[in-house]
């Protein structure tokens, strides 16, 4: 069967056309930043998530911020349960310890654990890549599933932290229990 | 004279409706549609207007031609999601169809199908494009789809985009009334081991088994085998028509991302199928294909895709003895080499350009029968393509996509695809759009090179009819105006009403004089007509656990010949459509893991062709349902039901003096394990 690969002179030429500027990882990020926007949606805090009625919903980011603005832009003026949402940004979890969601942007493995134990069994809801710090423990982990991006939950770790995960939510993302991966 | 040629006439038609048919024993005939349109907007805000599963489904890499949030894309597309075919208990792609409302699925027999959208379900059904990853699967012989052929381990498809509506600008040729575009998971999405086994009253026995795995953490592969074992459909008296069959496929997918930035896939698939003939003798094919492709991101705004394929076919199939031609054998080699790139940039801040090319190369090689033959055994075509969009942001909340695309094929020359499309997003979760768009159907070997019978076989004329010589391309060119909604989270719905005009249609002519007794026939283009109708689908999540859907489609259809044309067929031949579909489904998560699930459908009666004259296939209720266990996260037992509220029903009709089938209730009980 003869193949013309003469035609292959037109990629050549195809790919000649440049790239524009822009980074390949805001465009994901600004999805997870919806996610995370989402997630507030489906899961309901404990009371004492909250000292008053009127205390704003605090999201934290710990480390550097991938958002860009994404974040800032999908919580302005928007309220979660009746509460104003601010954003917050530390490099040290102490700092975040307020917020009812709090996203790990570490990737520094090492500091895992460290981290995680000042969330531990506090009405936060933790947030972290599968491949970054935070890993083990954190209630949500995002991940890639070639071009689009998914999350595991462990529901065994909401309810230590206190928090009722909806059924809708927990059908969508994939369900792996902290035990279970301490086994392995 | 009139009257013998008249008398001559019926039995020519039968004679012809009957080797079409005996081609399309074989075949689950079909044609459906496609797929995505536009990008939509990159805004945040977008994202944030998105529901969780929304989002799941976005593509962040932005692969182009592939549709960012569908309720945003100003076409009308319905998408499978791979979990409603879990959950619908279809065994088969042609049964998952039956999740779109805007197609018509019509089960002809055991292993045969007729699938359209927008109506022209004839037997040789021809105006849509089928994909599967990219790779077309609709075969040049006559522009349809074999249905038998295509199939996947269902577990692993991700989702299929059903758009109704023509899909010319972007894929070209044959997306005339829509595009089905089937799109598997990825490799890394489909890790570790899966065994599926069952079997029951019509699905025999079936099994499949996948195993995936990592070579190391960028690079994912999966392989895969499947059986199947189908029981014959019956006469409409209730014995059994003879047409079972089975089929076994395997295939395996590789995924790499060796970068943020690039992304490969290579993946192939081999079948075998075969298949008992209602009119005795059997039916074989067997096919296997390889197809590469390789992404490459450069920024949120700009990338470029390159694919490649192999596609071989082959096909052998009893054609019976008729009137005119004994028994014989027809087998045809398919061989398709496709190269396709595209790349998608911006120009300054408003223009969305996204424009590719290709080059298909096919090799067609036909052994005739005498009830079935071609003017050409080998045929060797090229298909040249190219297309440009743009999509201007007019407004904040306005976009406007304008592109053609521009083919040169072997048959008919240069042809040109244009579309404008308008999307307005007045508020969040809410889009109107509009389209108006130009799409052709090229001749296939089945309109230009039809031989019947082989010359010499029949007295007197040498051929009843043939292949145009001049046979040109169907053209439409349809309006269309849409409304996409989301009623928080828990209801969306959409509307999709169209106005099709259609040009050159083809048409069954007499030979002018001297020609004896106006033979041979032969295809023309003298019909013309309109379509209109709409599709409306509801999704309604009424309460956590219980999720309801449902589906109305109108179709009216004026077809016509031509003035100072004639048809043989009376403009009957091209269209075999209900005018009214309803379509409702259930989906429960009931305490203790347990899953429900209905489907109803009614598919209002409608008229074919037999033989020159209408005749009608009446309406029908139809009714699936599955009930599914979990008894650990790793099984799932379930049973499912299909076409419950009769012993056998009839879907479709392939005109006599073939006989009629009906399709039988199906029960049939499956494991499935996931480790």
């Amino acid at each position: 069967m003869r193949f013309p690969w003469a035609n292959l002179l037109w990629l050549a030429m195809a790919l000649l056309c440049c790239p524009l500027s822009g980074s390949a990882q805001s465009r994901e990020y600004q999805v997870k930043a919806a996610f995370l926007y989402n997630f507030a949606q489906f899961v309901e805090w404990p009371s004492n998530a909250f000292t008053n009625a009127t205390q704003p919903f605090r999201i934290g980011v710990l480390g550097d911020n991938p958002f860009g603005d994404a974040l800032a832009n999908i919580v302005r003026g928007e309220t979660i349960g009746k509460r104003e949402v601010v954003l917050q940004q530390s490099n040290a979890p102490e700092d975040l310890l307020g917020c009812q969601m709090v996203y790990i942007a570490i990737s520094d493995t090492n500091q895992a654990s460290r981290i995680l134990a000042h969330f531990n069994s506090r009405p936060v809801l933790t947030v972290a890549e599968l491949d970054g710090a935070g890993r083990h423990g954190a209630i949500i982990r995002f991940y890639r599933d070639g071009p689009r991006v998914r999350f595991e939950i462990d529901p065994k770790a909401a309810e230590k932290a206190g928090l009722k995960v909806r059924s809708e939510m927990l059908r969508l993302g994939r369900i792996v229990s902290e035990s279970a991966e301490a086994q392995q | 004279m009139g009257q013998a040629r008249q008398s001559g006439a019926g039995i020519l038609a039968g004679a012809w409706n009957a080797s079409l048919r005996l081609l399309l024993l074989s075949l689950l005939a079909a044609g459906t549609a496609v797929a995505a349109d536009t990008a939509s907007s990159e805004d945040v805000l977008v994202f944030k207007s998105m529901t969780l599963a929304e989002l799941m489904d976005v593509d962040v890499t932005t692969v182009t031609r592939t549709p960012q949030k569908f309720s945003d894309s100003p076409s009308a597309v319905q998408v499978i999601t791979g979990e409603g075919i879990r959950r619908s208990g279809a065994s088969s792609i042609p049964e998952a169809l039956r999740l779109a409302g805007n197609l018509h699925v019509a089960q002809k027999g055991s292993h045969t199908w007729a699938i359209s959208a927008r109506g022209f379900n004839t037997d040789l059904a021809n105006k849509l494009l089928v994909l599967i990853d990219g790779r077309s699967v609709y075969t040049p012989l006559f522009s349809g789809v074999f249905w038998d052929q295509q199939d996947y381990l269902l577990e692993d498809i991700d989702r299929i985009e059903v758009v109704s509506g023509p899909g010319g600008t972007l894929w070209g040729a044959n997306a005339v009334n829509g595009v089905i575009n089937i799109i598997t998971k990825s490799a890394k999405e489909t890790q570790g081991l899966y065994l599926e086994g069952g079997g029951g009253s019509e699905l025999r026995g079936f099994g499949a088994i996948r195993y995936g795995g990592a070579i190391n953490s960028n690079v994912f592969f999966r392989v895969y085998g499947k059986y199947l074992n189908r029981d014959a459909a019956v006469f409409p008296n209730g014995d059994g028509a003879g047409d079972s069959w089975w089929m076994e496929q395997g295939g395996f997918r590789l995924d790499a991302e060796p970068s943020s930035q690039d992304r490969f896939t290579l993946q192939g698939d081999a079948y075998y199928n075969n298949k008992n003939l209602p009119t005795g003798g059997y039916s074989e094919a067997n096919g296997n294909n390889v197809l590469g492709r390789w992404t490459r991101v450069f920024s949120d705004t700009s990338d470029f895709s390159l694919q490649m394929y192999y596609d071989r076919t082959h096909l052998r199939n009893d054609v019976p003895a008729n009137d005119f031609a004994p028994a014989g054998v027809l087998r045809e080699d398919l061989h398709t080499y496709d190269l396709d790139f595209q790349q998608r940039f911006y120009l300054g801040e408003r223009n969305e350009i996204v424009w590719g090319l290709g080059y298909r190369f096919t090799r067609d090689i036909v052994d005739d029968a005498p009830a079935l033959a071609f003017s050409r055994s080998r045929l060797d075509q090229h298909l040249y393509s190219g297309f440009i969009q743009d999509r201007v942001a007019l407004l904040e909340n306005v976009w406007l996509t304008l592109g053609t695309k521009i083919e040169h094929n072997d048959y008919t020359g240069f042809e040109y695809e244009p579309s404008g499309r308008l999307a307005w997003v007045p508020k969040d979760g809410h889009t109107l759009w509009g389209a108006i768009s130009r799409a052709i159907r090229a001749p296939s070997r089945f309109d230009r090179d039809l031989r019947f019978p082989t010359p010499g076989a029949a007295p007197l004329v040498e051929n009843l009819l043939v292949g145009g010589t001049n046979f040109q391309s169907e053209t439409v060119i349809a309006y269309e105006l849409g409304y996409r909604t989301r009623l928080a989270d828990r209801v969306s719905g959409s509307i999709s009403a169209f106005y099709n005009a259609y040009d050159n249609l083809r048409s069954t002519s007499s030979s002018p004089p001297p020609a004896l007794f106006g033979l041979p026939l032969y295809f023309d283009n003298n019909l013309e007509g309109e379509t209109y109708g709409f599709e409306l689908s509801v999704q309604y999540q009424v309460l956590d656990w219980w999720r309801v859907q449902a589906n109305y489609t109108l179709l009216k259809e004026d077809i016509r010949v031509k003035s100072g044309r004639t048809d043989f067929n009376n403009a009957l031949n091209e269209t075999a459509d209900p005018e009214h579909q309803v379509g409702l489904r259930s989906s429960m998560d009931l305490p203790g893991n347990i899953e429900l699930d209905l489907g109803l459908r009614w598919i209002d009666s409608f008229v074919f062709n037999d033989v020159g004259t209408p005749a009608t296939v009446p309406d029908y209720f139809e009714l699936d349902a599955r009930i599914a266990w979990r008894p650990t996260r790793n099984v799932e037992l379930s049973i499912v039901g299909q076409n419950l509220l009769h012993d056998h029903h009839l879907e479709y009709v392939i005109s006599s003096p073939n006989p009629r089938e009906e399709i039988e209730r199906g029960v049939y009980a499956r494991i499935a394990v996931q480790w």
